[in-house]
């Protein structure tokens, strides 16, 4: 049972595996938008680590793929002004 | 050497016969300032996320070569002048081996049974918990009926 105290915000408790651990990724490229549109929220901001589970180290490789993957203009910076 | 990804956007506009031009003379840059190309990958035309120079489309094209360490900075500097490149980024990459499968790659051994084998124990282990809260909660639930139906009786004998 999940009790909120005070406010009565909701909140999706955190994975306690990294994903990407489980599945021994060694290297993220940024043309696989796949898995990098699941790591951005519906505006296309990079989604956090309390959202996700995502280690630090993989957190580092995914938010260098979708840096990446913006300037190449294969994800947007912001999606909510164009669509 | 060091290997590095050129990835390229070019402008929809061009015909056919100004791209083949322009693949080759990018190629020709990667070769005259001492590099080698070892895998070109053409994605094709395809919808950008955002307009660039008022173009919605883009011809993806992506040179996975080994450059010397002055050969970035040439490459980069042709590309700036060239106005049919919408958009360019020369990034440290490794070639890959199946252009397909290139996109992620992942360690290959036999522990992930291992690592599976090892979640499903922890998984287990919070169930059983879940499970002794419950029982708990049952337990001070009867506690408190029991002294209920006890005052109850309480207030009868008063009576």
């Amino acid at each position: 049972m999940t009790f909120h105290r005070g406010s009565s915000r909701s909140y999706n408790k955190r994975p306690s595996v990294c994903q990407f651990c489980v599945d021994k990724v060694t290297n993220l490229d940024y043309k696989n938008l796949d898995v990098l549109v699941k790591q951005t929220d519906p505006e296309g901001k990079i989604r956090p680590r309390r959202r996700t589970g995502t280690c630090a180290r993989h957190q580092r490789m995914v938010a260098i793929a979708i840096k990446r993957a913006r300037h190449m203009a294969l994800l947007a910076f912001d999606r909510g002004s164009w669509i | 050497m060091r290997n590095y990804e050129i990835a390229v956007i070019i402008s929809p506009d061009l015909n056919d016969q100004s791209l083949v031009d322009l693949k080759e003379t990018i190629k020709d840059w990667i070769i005259s300032s001492g590099g080698e190309v070892a895998l070109v990958d053409d994605r094709g035309q395809r919808k950008m996320a955002y307009q660039i120079e008022k173009k919605r489309e883009g011809h993806y094209i992506s040179w996975y070569s080994s450059l010397l360490p002055s050969g970035p900075s040439e490459v980069e500097r042709q590309m700036r002048l060239n106005e049919n490149i919408l958009r360019f980024m020369i990034i440290k990459s490794d070639i890959p081996v199946e252009p397909n499968e290139k996109s992620m790659s992942v360690e290959s051994d036999s522990n992930v049974a291992e690592t599976a084998a090892s979640i499903g124990i922890s998984e287990e282990i919070t169930e059983g918990d879940k499970v002794t809260e419950v029982e708990v909660e049952v337990e001070v639930e009867v506690e408190v009926e029991v002294d209920e139906v006890s005052g109850e009786e309480q207030e009868e004998e008063s009576g």
